[in-house]
């Protein structure tokens, strides 16, 4: 109710709901959250009544250490809504923490960025959970195209570009053209992905098993996508299947190369797959000027050097690859603030 | 084929060259330092050598957006062990760049360009809707479905005699006045002022003998007979003032004002022997009131004989077909006599309000 009269006190925002992280782009100030998806859910053992008890950096923390009364819930997987009401509360917590005025709720008009391979039930799905967050207007925009213009690609013009947004739960693969998608391909593979490889490559090789936070803390640490000379190590904890009680061991690069080897090779497979779909002027295009990595897997090491190696072309990583997504949504917020029929642009829907 | 980047480089024992003097120089002097040329380079970065030249030359433009440029030179860096956050920082502030700024987006595609007028369509339509409606509302007393049943009826010319046309003439005209003056006014002779008129008619209708001098017969044959009400003055004699243009004419009705409503066609013709009144099928009623009422009368027909609002202590005459549907806004105020007989109102005042319906037939 009122929603127009408190969006006349709220900000236009940018949501880059991601599977791993959620951030939070505000018209004219920035990036001001970048907080892990994750929700605390505190459940009263008498009453059954579940309430939310953490939210964003203060919940993944207590991931994989909670008690009974506590369920720690990543509310998005593989880039698209696991669990509505979960993640309306945890949208609603964030919107609110962006704006310091406390006096209305707000009601921004808000664009979410969402993978380019979700169907229109998961679409609606996002939408939905944004206006029950309070949003005024929401806006979705895929991934790839937000990325793409976050990073600098001059989407405008008459020249083919490829972006490889490599998230948390997707890597979304797109040819960009005057401002609209050419083609667009997404793998349910990212970060979670690789994590997951290499819980089950410790547990296969090593019989330990270890949580997902430490095997996020290998991939960020040790993890590499392409082979070098300089082989580093770590040494990490985790639970003996066999004896059942703690041990330490050490893991290097060579090893999380080979467990990271089946997600790495699904995500150049939908590049060699967009670049045989692209028609043969854009595929010169890209060819000239070569394929823009965004999104969180961009980070990982020599990963350009992966697809450098195996597509041939020309592959640059963009700067600040994390905030691509929702830098990108912010300049679109922004030109449609001074323009509405921006909306008609850049596949918004 | 491979395309190992860093097989025939090895890094530099010394970061000297970063003093050179621009950033393209640098990257020459460390590339010459290893012993390679362009075409090596670009071989190894899988570039075409036009882009390491123009990197050497500064010549950034070339290279197109920032976002490549960037990653040109980060590779590259890589490739001769240059440190690429200082390479790219020296970028920033070879090309001007302070912040981190991208250019502005453009649209392309101009497609809403007319929804401002697809709004203003909207209104437009909205403001049409509402007017209707307001016409409707306004004019929702004449909707009466017995006119409308008369006016739409298709047998309505046949069924309908001379006496009745000429009733529902009366009707319309009693409803607008301004008929009769324009009657008044075609006999100039005769004519009287606007308001009297109606009264010198009227006090002609209650003498008892017509008189042929007067000019009321070339003023009925001009109004129809028609519904008139006018205010009397009950001292004074009535006859005397017929044919007198003076608009006073009054009756002897108990020292209060008198309005009496007559057809004037009854009061015009010196040969019609009898009044519409006293001709068979049609009734006369009197009404008397002591307070301010509301009242409208129906014929037989549906014809609306009275609608309006009675003054307190005036008496109205009205003659049509009965049976009479009556409304009374203001019930106990009322007195009614129907054809000389006085009419029971108590058995229909209601028992909540004063607005009373009914239905007065001579029998």
């Amino acid at each position: 109710m009122f929603k127009w009269l408190r969006g006349k006190f709220s900000n236009d925002l940018s949501i880059d709901l991601g599977t791993a992280n959620t951030l939070i782009y505000v018209r004219g100030a920035g990036i001001v959250l970048n907080e892990p998806s994750v929700v605390a859910i505190n459940q009263d053992p008498v009453r059954g009544v579940r309430t939310i008890a953490a939210v964003g950096t203060d919940a993944k923390r207590m991931l994989g250490r909670t008690p009974n009364n506590l369920s720690t819930i990543r509310p998005m997987k593989d880039g698209v809504i696991a669990d509505f009401t979960v993640t309306e509360k945890m949208l609603q917590h964030f919107i609110r923490k962006v704006h310091a005025r406390k006096f209305f709720n707000p009601s921004p008009r808000v664009l979410v960025s969402v993978p380019c391979g979700s169907t229109q039930v998961e679409r609606r799905a996002i939408r939905e959970s944004a206006m029950g967050a309070g949003a005024r207007v929401v806006y979705l925009i895929p991934e790839p195209m937000a990325a793409a213009i976050g990073a600098g690609v001059p989407v405008e013009e008459a020249r083919g570009a490829m972006v490889l947004d490599i998230g948390g739960g997707t890597s979304e693969v797109a040819v960009i053209s005057l401002n609209g998608i050419v083609y667009a391909g997404a793998v349910r593979t990212g970060g979670d992905r690789f994590d997951e490889a290499i819980i089950n490559y410790v547990r296969r090789n090593f019989g330990v098993l270890i949580g997902e936070p430490t095997a996020e803390r290998i991939k960020h640490e040790i993890g590499s996508a392409y082979p070098t000379s300089e082989v580093r190590e770590i040494e990490i904890k985790g639970r003996n299947l066999a004896e059942g009680v703690p041990r330490s061991f050490t893991l290097n690069s060579n090893e999380i190369l080979e467990a990271l080897q089946e997600p790495l090779s699904t995500i150049v497979g939908s590049v060699k797959m967009a670049l045989e779909a692209t028609p043969p002027e854009l595929a010169a295009d890209v060819a000239e000027r070569g394929i823009v990595l965004t999104g969180g897997g961009a980070l990982m090491r020599d990963i350009d050097r992966l697809i450098i190696e195996e597509t041939g072309l020309n592959v640059v990583i963009a700067e600040d690859p994390l905030t691509c997504v929702a830098r990108g949504g912010g300049r679109v917020l922004e030109l449609i603030a001074k323009d509405e029929r921006a909306v008609d642009a850049f596949a918004i829907e | 084929m491979s395309h190992e980047i860093t097989a025939d480089f090895t890094p530099l024992a010394e970061s000297a060259s970063t003093h050179a003097e621009s950033l393209g120089a640098w990257f020459a002097q460390v590339r010459t330092s290893h012993g390679a040329d362009q075409r090596d380079v670009a071989r190894h970065l899988m570039l075409n050598p036009s882009i390491i030249q123009a990197i050497e030359s500064d010549d950034f433009a070339r290279l197109g957006p920032p976002v490549f440029v960037r990653g040109y030179l980060s590779r590259y860096a890589r490739l001769l062990s240059m440190p690429d956050h200082q390479v790219l920082e020296r970028y920033r502030e070879q090309i001007g760049i302070v912040s981190q700024d991208l250019p502005p987006l453009q649209v392309v595609h101009p497609l809403r360009r007319q929804a401002r007028t697809r709004d203003l369509r909207g209104l437009l339509y909205l403001a049409l809707l509402i007017g209707i409606g307001w016409t409707a509302i306004q004019h929702l007393p004449d909707l009466d479905p017995s006119r409308l049943a008369v006016l739409w009826s298709d047998e309505q010319p046949a069924d309908v005699g001379l006496t009745a046309n000429n009733m529902v003439k009366a009707t319309t005209q009693t409803q607008y006045p301004f008929q009769f003056k324009s009657a008044e006014t075609a006999n100039p002779d005769t004519a009287s002022p606007p308001d009297p008129a109606p009264a010198t008619s009227l006090a002609s209708a209650s003498s008892p003998a017509p008189q042929p001098a007067e000019p009321a017969p070339t003023r009925g044959e001009a109004a129809v007979p028609s519904v008139v009400f006018t205010a009397i003055q009950s001292s004074a004699p009535a006859a005397p003032h017929a044919s007198s243009p003076e608009p006073t004419p009054v009756l002897s009705v108990s020292g209060v004002q008198t309005a009496i409503v007559a057809p004037t066609a009854f009061t015009t013709h010196p040969d019609d022997s009898h009044s519409p009144a006293n001709a068979d099928g049609e009734a006369k009623l009197l009404l008397e009131f002591s307070n301010d009422c509301w009242v409208e009368v129906k014929d037989a027909q549906g014809n609306i004989l009275t609608s309006r609002l009675m003054k307190a202590n005036t008496t109205h005459a009205l003659s049509g077909p009965a049976p009479f549907k009556v409304t009374l806004g203001n019930a106990p105020a009322a007195r009614i006599i129907l054809d000389d007989r006085l009419v029971d109102t108590t058995v229909y005042v209601p028992r909540r309000g004063t607005v009373s319906r009914f239905t007065l037939d001579r029998d």
